[in-house]
């Protein structure tokens, strides 16, 4: 367990290292052992994951942090020690369908276990259950409270990043993920050129991008902050609206390039539409 | 049976005197009242027994002999008891009276009524010898009967036979022991006995003939009148005919191929099969096609006839066969896709030709005329076969492997499996296995076949398709020769049909039938068929006939590629004949337009207009129907298009369409409302109409998709397998997109340190830590290197899973790439660590055991339940991998001070500081084993009861004899 995620990981809900009263609060909640299904959500890297693992630990003790793969069956029966608990990760990914049987299990299980939902947003999981569960929403940690920890871990053991960099400097050189420049080159490429023949270019690197395993949600996010960076106020608005629209068909449908493809035929008529408006104008 | 009445008073009528004469001569004063009561039912039986004469000859011979006898007490009895007898007893016995007197006066008038018959009716019962001649003179008397029955319409045979018995009988009489009055014939029998048969003039005889047939028609066995049931039974058949012909006609209505023939055409064959091609040179299908393919049929010469028939050379084989075609100029490689080569087994490269294309091309006419002219003999399954895969299978092994005997000239099998498109995926692929050369048949089957070898394909199979996108034949068609039938050209069917229809009289010229062409599609087989259709109903085609009628149109279903084409491409405008053969025009009348929802395409203007356009596109896609795929294929064949101004409006119209049809899609597949689906076609009409030029368009099949597909499922599958091994303690954290997102591509940066490939030992400290902090994060993600033999043949070592695949990009650089020494360095390490983490493991559970046993026993001695229960927590906590020598309870150490002590410590330090092992070493670098040697010797009970260990049993060795564990080698 040496990356540094993983070595410098808070274990109890004490030692949580941002929204310190929030762990509070859980810290409360769980004391009396029993507590209702949570629904915990926030973006990703926020440190969900990390905030129930403590509040496992706060229930049942050290043990929690010794981990066995197994597949069992087990039977739910009504004991005066405390609940089974059954974490739900990714719940924003199950289907509307596999959303309303959870719903089901958990009026009829409510008596002998407790759920933990764990979701990047509440907007994808269906009311029915958000209104079943104590949400929770760990919000992202500020810049301040991240350089803080940094600032806290820096005097420890000696890494390999660390050694090939350090000391830090302003203009530090971070290397971006591959995907990322990846999206960055794509949404220049948008931007160089509108036309058919670009269009089969873009594509080519889109099929790439989800090859890769990357979401296409992700590709959308990371081209409309590529793209709006080089627009102008107005049309800024547009765009943003645009992917908005493209994004949301993207999830109501199923073959994302369609959609991406739309969003980015649509941006391109309408960048060079407003390029064509903006030539008289120099002239 | 009303009628039955009358041959009986005929008969009294006919034999009055006779009875006369009998009462006179025997005194009876009979009334006639019992006479008359007494001779029909002898008549009756003499009608019955005349078939067996044997029946009719004892009684006669008993008589003659009783000739002594007194008549009248014979009488008497006769009357008496036997009343069958009774006629024939009367017979002999005026036959066989001496008195000649008066029997000359009875057969004075038998003679003249039955005189004729009894030459050959008579010698027929009475004589043996003259049995063939009497059968003869039988059949020629039945004969002669027939005939003048003939003559007066009464030709049933059945009604003859009991007349000519009917006459016999009556002629019975006509024998005669005395000498009879006029002409006569005797005979003598074997026995001595003489007879005196009556002879008749022709005349007479004729006469009587006629009398008798015509008689007959009075006194018929029927109820009706045979020529009542004569006339009924026309009819009966006029009414069947009838039936018939409606039946004809109404397969015609449907069926549409059988041309309606009259009655002078009934026999003609239909024109299809009457004017198949039935040599090479007359094929109509495209030149080059019927090249290729007799081309790649040509090639398996070597192996079919080199081995079997003919050991003649290949070389020679091919000279004559160059020599042989018409085409001198034959080129050695006439297309680009045949390869000439043969395999190992003289097989051509490519071992199945598929050909494909619309129906009515002439594919099945080419590939049989091919194989035939090849010298093969052809064997056809088709689609009207039992196509399961057992069936399968054995007719393919017994086409390829065996060969017709019979027959003058037994040739090799030519199999063509037609209409290969339909044949269900199992089957299709036990052809290709076959074609490989596998063992076709699984386990199951190894009984089944005799040989063990596998049976590889060794005679030409053709195979015909029309639609080459089946999803089954898509494996076949990688590994055949595919050729695409172009469409007969035009003017050549229509010279074709020229020259036909000149042949059968039958008025066309050039430019109607190229019309016909042209609304047929260029399909031979309609077009052939309608020229018969237009033949048996008049003399003359024209224009008209061709666009009014409703006949030779096929509703088959369009291929992907056409409405892609369709899609792409505006319709030209036509002169004279019409582009589309779905239209129907109006003027005349008389045509019915398409029952399609849409109705008539005139109605939407011009070919070029918009509606026209709308409308056409429209009902080609409905036509298709798979729409998902066709958006598809637009989806990637749009810009390779040429625009023609750089406006991406219609680009982002035509998108927001495919992605308007994906939500459909999906709704659609979600809720299964397929109500939906009819919205589906008008995308295609929109990418139509934003897209379409005069241009021709080069469609390219949409696999893109596909392909992406696949390499995503393969990458998400490397996803899964690092994630689902990676150590439980990291993979709570880490969900599947934030590894590819944020965690693997730094973590590819920081599992590439800095390292020496040189010996670890020689590492100093830092570099030591370096290392083992890289081992431990590649261990909890579950990475390591393996050995990996690339294309070229060189080992290369390879992150497993390959999650590099994941997360590079091939148009970045990577980052800085490993050694081979480094890789394969660590990749060992990580290896040893891993040993040396489950041997940890293992000593944990042992020491655990034992101290479970050894718990036990103290409890026996101590017998506190309350203890107990506190060892076990104890126990249960002292299962931590790393065993802090702490957590050791008090009576374990006890137990096993010294042992525990040590190998907890080796254990804590190696985990707990992450280091190497580093035993002490002398001078050499040899590792001085002193405290584990103690330890040992200390242990060596326990050495002895552990599974495996090793001992020198013979020769010299002066080295140090010492156990070791594995541990320390490690």
């Amino acid at each position: 367990m040496s990356l540094w995620v993983d070595k410098y990981r808070p274990k109890e809900l004490s030692k949580l290292d941002y929204h310190i009263q929030q762990a509070g609060h859980l810290k409360k909640l769980v004391e009396c052992g029993d507590f209702p299904h949570l629904l915990v959500y926030g973006p990703p890297g926020a440190g969900k994951k990390t905030r129930i693992m403590c509040l496992l630990r706060e229930l049942y003790g050290a043990g929690v942090e010794r981990l066995r793969i197994e597949h069992q069956n087990f039977q739910c029966q009504r004991n005066d020690s405390l609940l089974p608990v059954v974490v739900l990760t990714e719940v924003d990914k199950l289907t509307k369908d596999a959303q309303h049987a959870l719903r089901r299990t958990m009026e009829k299980y409510m008596a002998t276990c407790r759920l933990i939902l764990c979701a990047n947003s509440t907007s994808k999981v269906i009311p029915a259950i958000r209104s079943r569960c104590l949400g929770v929403r760990v919000a992202a940690p500020s810049e301040l409270a991240i350089s803080q920890i940094l600032q806290v871990h820096r005097g420890s053991p000696m890494n390999e990043l660390k050694q090939r960099w350090y000391p830090f400097t302003a203009q530090q050189a971070i290397s971006s993920p591959d995907w990322e420049i990846f999206l960055q080159q794509t949404a220049t490429k948008i931007m160089e050129e509108q036309s058919p023949n670009r269009l089969l270019v873009v594509r080519e690197r889109i099929y790439e991008l989800l090859t890769h395993c990357i979401p296409p949600e992700v590709i959308f996010k990371g081209l409309l902050k590529e793209l709006v960076r080089n627009c102008d106020g107005e049309l800024k608005f547009e765009v943003t609206s645009l992917a908005a629209y493209h994004e949301h068909r993207l999830n109501l449908g199923s073959k994302a390039i369609y959609h991406i493809e739309a969003f980015i035929a649509a941006f391109m008529a309408r960048y060079k539409r407003f390029l064509e408006e903006s030539v008289p104008d120099i002239f | 049976m009303d009628e039955f009445p009358d041959p009986e008073e005929e008969y009294e009528m006919l034999h009055a005197d006779e009875l006369e004469v009998l009462r006179e001569m025997d005194d009876f004063d009979e009334d006639a009242s019992l006479q008359a009561a007494c001779i029909p039912p002898s008549i009756k039986r003499s009608l019955k027994f005349k078939s067996p004469p044997g029946v009719k000859m004892a009684p006669k011979e008993s008589a003659s002999s009783r000739d002594s006898l007194s008549e009248l007490t014979l009488l008497d009895e006769s009357r008496n008891g036997n009343r069958n007898a009774q006629k024939r007893v009367v017979d002999d016995l005026f036959e066989d009276d001496v008195d000649q007197f008066l029997n000359e006066d009875i057969m004075g008038n038998k003679k003249k009524r039955h005189k004729p018959l009894v030459p050959q009716v008579g010698v027929g019962i009475r004589d043996p010898t003259f049995d063939l001649a009497a059968h003869e003179a039988d059949l020629s008397l039945i004969e002669r009967i027939t005939e003048v029955r003939k003559t007066l319409y009464v030709s049933e045979f059945l009604e003859s036979a009991p007349l000519t018995t009917d006459v016999r009988t009556k002629n019975t009489a006509c024998i005669h022991r005395s000498l009879p009055e006029g002409a006569f014939q005797s005979i003598t029998t074997e026995s001595g006995d003489r007879f005196y048969l009556n002879k008749m003039e022709d005349e007479e005889w004729d006469n009587h003939i006629a009398s008798i047939a015509t008689h007959q028609r009075t006194t018929c066995l029927f109820n009706t009148p045979f020529s009542l049931l004569r006339d009924q039974a026309e009819k009966e058949q006029i009414k069947q005919d009838a039936k018939r012909a409606a039946r004809m006609q109404e397969a015609e209505d449907s069926g549409m191929e059988s041309g309606v023939e009259e009655d002078d055409t009934n026999k003609e064959a239909l024109w299809v099969e009457k004017f198949k091609p039935q040599h090479y040179l007359d094929l109509l299908s495209d030149e080059s096609t019927n090249r290729t393919v007799l081309h790649w049929v040509k090639l398996w010469d070597k192996l079919v006839f080199g081995i079997d028939k003919k050991p003649r050379q290949k070389e020679e084989k091919k000279k004559d066969f160059h020599k042989g075609k018409p085409f001198v100029k034959f080129p050695k490689k006439p297309g680009t896709e045949l390869l000439d080569e043969l395999d190992d087994q003289n097989r051509p490269k490519q071992k199945v030709i598929l050909l494909c294309g619309p129906p009515g091309l002439g594919k099945t006419t080419l590939a049989h005329i091919i194989a035939r002219h090849s010298g093969y003999n052809v064997v056809e399954m088709n689609a009207s076969d039992d196509r399961s895969v057992d069936t399968f299978r054995t007719n393919l092994e017994n086409a390829t492997s065996m060969r017709s005997v019979l027959g003058p000239n037994p040739r090799p099998n030519c199999l063509i499996i037609d209409e290969i498109d339909g044949a269900p995926a199992p089957s299709i692929n036990l052809l290709i296995n076959m074609l490989n050369g596998k063992d076709t048949s699984g386990k199951g089957k190894k009984g089944k076949q005799k040989k063990d070898t596998p049976t590889a394909l060794k005679r030409p199979v053709i195979c015909i398709c029309n639609e080459l996108y089946t999803p089954a034949l898509r494996p076949l068609r990688q590994m055949s020769l595919v050729i695409q039938f172009p469409p007969t050209p035009t003017a050549r069917l229509a010279q074709r049909l020229l020259e036909i229809s000149r042949n059968r009289q039958l008025k066309a010229d050039l430019t109607v039938l190229m019309a016909l062409c042209d609304k047929t599609e260029n399909d031979i087989r309609s077009c052939l068929s309608v020229l018969q259709f237009v033949r048996s109903t008049k003399g003359d085609l024209n224009l008209s006939d061709i666009e009014g009628a409703a006949v030779g149109q096929k509703d088959y279903q369009r291929s992907l590629f056409t409405v892609w084409h369709d899609m792409f491409s505006i319709p030209r405008p036509k002169k004279r004949r019409r582009a589309n053969p779905h239209e129907v025009e109006h003027d005349d009348g008389v045509l019915i337009s398409m029952p399609e929802l849409t109705g008539d395409l005139d109605n939407f203007g011009e070919q070029t207009s918009l509606g026209f356009r709308f409308q056409r596109i429209l009902r080609t896609t409905q036509s298709c129907g798979e729409y998902e795929k066709l958006t598809q294929g637009w989806f990637e064949n749009y810009p390779s298009i040429k625009f023609k101004n750089t406006n991406m409006e219609p680009v982002k119209m035509g998108l927001d369409w495919a992605a308007f049809t994906d939500l459909l899609q999906k709704e659609i597949m979600h809720t299964q409302s397929w109500t939906l689906m009819a919205f589906l076609p008008y995308a295609c009409v929109s990418y139509h109409l934003l897209f379409a030029s005069h241009q021709w368009p080069k469609i390219q099949y949409p696999n893109q998709m596909y392909e992406t597909n696949q390499k995503m499922i393969k990458n998400k599958n490397l996803q899964a397998a690092m994630i689902n091994e990676m150590s439980p303690m990291t993979r709570v954290f880490v969900g599947a997109s934030p590894l590819v997102q944020d965690i693997l591509p730094y973590l590819f940066h920081i599992i590439q340190p800095n390292l020496r490939p040189v010996n670890t030992q020689l590492y100093s400290k830092q570099e030591k830590e370096e290392m083992t902090g890289l081992i431990n994060t590649m261990i909890s993600y579950n990475l390591t290197y393996t050995q990996e033999r690339n294309l070229e043949g060189q080992y290369s070592f390879v992150l497993d899973p390959n999650m590099e695949e994941v997360v590079h990009f091939p148009d970045i650089k990577p980052s800085k790439q490993l050694s081979y020494a480094t890789r394969q360095l660590i990749s060992r390490e990580i290896e040893i660590e891993k040993v040396r983490r489950a041997e940890a493991y293992f000593i944990n559970q042992k020491l655990n055991e034992e101290a479970r046993f050894k718990a036990k026993v103290n409890v026996k001695a101590s017998s506190s339940a309350l203890q107990k229960k506190d060892k076990v927590t104890e126990k249960s906590s002292s299962e931590v991998i790393t065993p802090p020598n702490s957590s050791l309870p008090n009576h374990l150490q006890k137990i096993k001070p010294k042992h525990i002590e040590t190998l907890a410590l080796e254990e804590s330090s190696k985990i707990g500081s992450g280091e190497v092992v580093q035993a002490p070493r002398d001078f050499f670098g040899r590792i001085i084993n002193r405290p584990v040697n103690q330890q040992i010797n200390n242990l060596n009970n326990e050495i002895v009861k552990s599974d495996i260990w090793f001992r020198f049993k013979e020769g010299y060795s002066n080295a140090v004899r010492k156990p070791i564990k594995m541990k320390n080698l490690v």
